[in-house]
């Protein structure tokens, strides 16, 4: 299928030079009506119109000759300066190489026109899809947890607590890859990164992502538990910090969230949203450089 | 109908258009009349293996093509869908930073005396770079760089790479080797007369004038200089200079015939308003990065947050602020140094001593200058400790720096002023191996967090707590301890502090204005040390950097 549409978009260039013409734009050659659009591939949302402006020659009259006739509506706007499209719904992103013959002359050359479809009715499913990928170190490594974990282990070590040898044993003892969740987790990403390749090649309809971010979901809270788990075994040292922090950590459900991140410490055990900022509770305001609420904080500090 | 080794490149390649295209892009059918701000290029990135990819072969790792603006969009999220697409990007138009006319009367001899050093090179422009100079109270965006030299030992001749335009031959500078690739049929890296931008010898010159030869300025390190034009007499495409800085990181790009080895440090004073870095510019930085090359960049001079501004935004880059010779940041309400979380360190960035294409000598202004400062000094770490990583070199210079002169509330977060001696003074290897790192313990890299320690369980306490890092060497014998020892300032009554088995420690109660600090290796009484002397711990000073908001 994608080799096919790949054809479609080699002859569609090869029409294009072929009609060109040498002008800057699309146009039929040999019409007493000559027929130009201003561009030669759209991007458009379904079910929603979208204009390319042009000249059409005085032509009322547009239809597509194309295979993917059925895929689409066209017409020219009431005041002529417009070629209106309406893709119809899509469960994919998809491209249509549009065929056009304006007015009613059988020996009319066809103008072509490429769309590019999207899909937008999964709109908030591709973002998290989009968001979760561009996450997947942080949420593997379990960062926002080690981030955690490690401060709250260096706050012992300067109050006296543990010296540096216990710390950077305790450190030690954080490793994500010995959770149960793993690999389930890392193989879960590299099937979902699959399904978006293929979905956004229109190789795959919305709903067979959908199931795999499921998927990918499941894994994650799973995942989440250990570096949860590990917090909870210094709730000695947490406790110096923010005395509730252990029962916060109880009471929090890592969860996707508006802020597209997912995380256990934006959940309403830590603070709450307010529109679209995450506002701590006053006991962990301090830490709120350390609990990413934004997907492109820096939550690590750099070492030496 | 299945295709075989004909992709879609192939297929639209052959219906193109010939025409003069610079460095390999291809155009889009039927509007070569378009001018170049009336097109996007498009940067497409193949997947590793694909047909695609086969076909532009393994020295492109990426292919350009320009397409009208009105079809970018769209064109691009066609191409998205195709088999074998990796990612569709658009390219930059790249600049040097906006190039800054010297104020009107603007003379270097405005209360600058030039300075009477000892041992100074007798290059005639060297008495005017004040850059070299010892900071005092009027004069603190200086580099101290004459008094690292002498700390500096040239364990190993550095390899420069200077992405750049408007590179000419001059008696002063040595080019060891370069490449053009702003053109597919021009290699030469040298500028045509017709070009009077001289911008890239200006920094060349900074970083890698001949020394002591009298003749024209100091430069900063005696190094093998790799200019490289990524841009023609100043504009050129931001894919161009990732393609130069994979060339001078050792890859094989285009025809360009392979240095021998990656350079240590790449000099970009160029920028692209981009709003993030991009993807081919990112990957083509984190290339050089993993092959040990240290990159610096210019923040850009248009007085605004430098976030938005490529390659200064990019990770794994030193971006490089401007100052004036007070050491304020240079600018005012016209064009100025950019500032922000993103810039690392400042330098001279104002009357900076250089040479033009005629090698006359001439004051320049811009970030654009302080940049190959701050490539320079992190040369005099390299030289000396050749083994440092980026991120280290990085880290060091972030940490040898003074505050910044009067900086306001609406531009914080640009770093300090980098200090070249103090850097020296610290990563010299003429310093005894067994001195400790010392610091307050806010100063560590590690705690970026600071409202996280500043207000919660270690917040009243922290100006006193000090840090103390013992280089291991090997460890110490079982019965003995990494000593502390006090003594009041006025030098009455030694005490022993610490002693401890731990080589990294935490003291209370610090205060190195009534005490001095000193270390040794001793038993548990602190007796029988290993040191006739007790050494000596200097704090290490360093801006208190803007907090780590992560945003």
């Amino acid at each position: 299928m994608n080799n096919k549409r790949s054809l479609l978009l080699a002859v569609a260039a090869c029409a294009l030079t072929a009609c060109g013409g040498g002008g800057d734009s699309e146009s039929t050659s040999g019409s007493s009506n000559p027929v130009s659009l201003d561009q030669q591939y759209v991007a458009a949302a379904e079910a929603k119109d979208v204009q390319v402006s042009g000249s059409f020659g005085g032509y009322r009259e547009v239809r597509v000759v194309s295979e993917n006739r059925t895929q689409v509506r066209v017409s020219i706007s009431d005041d002529g300066s417009s070629l209106v499209i309406r893709p119809l719904e899509v469960d994919r992103p998809k491209t249509l190489n549009l065929s056009l013959v304006f007015g009613d002359d059988p020996a009319a050359t066809p103008v072509s026109l490429t769309i590019y479809v999207q899909n937008t009715s999964s709109t908030e499913v591709e973002q998290q899809v989009t968001n979760l990928l561009a996450q997947r170190d942080a949420l593997v490594s379990l960062e926002q947890e080690r981030v955690l974990y490690r401060y709250f282990l260096d706050v012992a070590y300067l109050r006296g607590e543990i010296n540096d040898s216990r710390k950077r044993e305790l450190i030690e003892a954080f490793q994500p890859s010995a959770s149960a969740s793993y690999s389930s987790l890392r193989q879960a990403f590299t099937e979902l990164r699959e399904k978006n390749t293929d979905y956004q090649k229109g190789a795959l309809p919305d709903y067979r992502l959908g199931e795999s971010l499921d998927e990918l979901m499941t894994e994650l809270d799973s995942h989440s538990g250990f570096g949860s788990q590990k917090l909870e075994e210094i709730s000695d040292y947490t406790s110096l910090v923010a005395s509730g922090f252990n029962q916060s950590l109880t009471n929090s459900t890592p969860e996707y969230s508006r802020a597209g991140v997912y995380s256990r410490f934006l959940s309403t055990a830590f603070g709450r949203f307010e529109g679209d900022e995450f506002i701590l509770d006053p006991a962990y305001q301090p830490l709120a450089s350390m609990i990413r609420s934004e997907q492109q904080q820096e939550i690590a500090c750099e070492t030496i | 109908m299945k295709l075989s080794k004909a992709s879609i490149t192939a297929l639209l390649l052959s219906s193109l258009v010939s025409m003069p295209v610079a460095a390999a892009t291809k155009s889009l059918p039927g509007w070569q009349s378009q001018t170049r701000e009336e097109t996007t290029t498009l940067v497409v990135t193949y997947e590793p293996g694909s047909v695609q990819a086969q076909n532009i072969g393994s020295s492109m790792p990426f292919e350009r093509i320009r397409v009208k603006t009105e079809d970018a969009e769209g064109y691009a999220a066609t191409l998205r869908q195709q088999p074998g697409i990796a990612r569709v990007e658009r390219d930059y138009i790249t600049r040097h930073p906006d190039p800054v006319q010297m104020p009107a009367g603007t003379s270097l001899s405005q209360g600058f005396r030039a300075q009477a050093l000892t041992g100074a090179p007798n290059d005639p422009g060297f008495s005017e770079q004040i850059s070299w100079k010892t900071p005092t109270s009027r004069e603190q965006g200086v580099h101290d760089i004459l008094a690292a030299h002498a700390l500096s030992e040239q364990n190993e001749r550095l390899r420069i790479g200077i992405v750049d335009s408007g590179f000419f031959s001059i008696s002063d500078l040595q080019y060891a080797d370069g490449y053009n690739f702003t053109s597919s049929v021009n290699s030469e890296f040298l500028e045509p007369a017709s070009c009077e931008d001289a911008h890239g010898t200006a920094v060349a010159s900074i970083l890698g004038a001949t020394t002591n030869n009298a003749i024209g300025i100091a430069g900063i390190l005696d190094a093998e200089l790799y200019p490289v034009r990524g841009l023609e007499c100043g504009t050129g495409d931001l894919t161009d200079l990732a393609l130069a800085i994979r060339w001078l990181a050792g890859d094989m790009v285009k025809t360009a015939p392979a240095i021998d080895q990656p350079v240590h440090i790449i000099n970009a004073s160029v920028g692209a308003d981009t709003g993030a870095c991009p993807d081919f510019l990112q990957n083509a930085i984190d290339y050089a990065h993993d092959k040990g090359v240290t990159v610096v960049a210019a923040a850009g001079n248009k007085n605004q947050d430098a976030s938005v501004s490529s390659p200064a935004n990019c990770d794994h880059v030193i971006t490089a602020g401007a100052v004036e010779p007070s050491g304020k940041l240079w600018g005012g309400s016209g064009d100025g140094s950019n500032y922000g979380d993103t810039v690392d360190v400042l330098a001279l960035g104002f009357l900076v001593i250089s040479l033009n294409e005629r090698e006359e000598i001439g004051q320049w202004v811009g970030t654009s200058f302080a940049s190959p400062i701050v490539a320079g000094i992190a040369g005099l770490l390299l030289q000396n400790n050749p083994l440092l990583s980026p991120a280290e070199v990085a880290t060091i210079l972030r940490q040898s720096v003074r505050p910044e002169v009067a900086p306001t509330a609406e531009k914080q977060g640009q770093g300090g002023i980098l200090d070249a001696h103090k850097m020296m003074s610290l990563w010299s290897s003429d310093m005894g191996e067994a001195t400790p790192d010392f610091y307050q313990v806010m100063d560590a890299p590690e705690r970026c967090h600071r409202e996280a320690y500043t207000e919660t369980a270690v917040g009243s306490e922290v100006d006193g707590l000090y840090e103390v890092h013992a280089p291991l060497n090997g460890g110490i014998e079982p019965d003995m301890r990494y000593t502390v020892f006090r003594t009041p300032a006025s030098g009455d009554g030694k005490t022993l502090l610490k002693a401890t088995e731990e080589h990294r420690f935490i003291l209370t109660d610090v205060d190195t204005a009534l005490y001095q600090y000193a270390f040794n290796i001793c038993d548990a009484e602190g007796n029988s040390c290993l040191f006739g002397e007790d050494l000596p711990m200097q704090p290490r000073i360093t801006v208190a950097s803007a907090d780590c908001s992560g945003h």
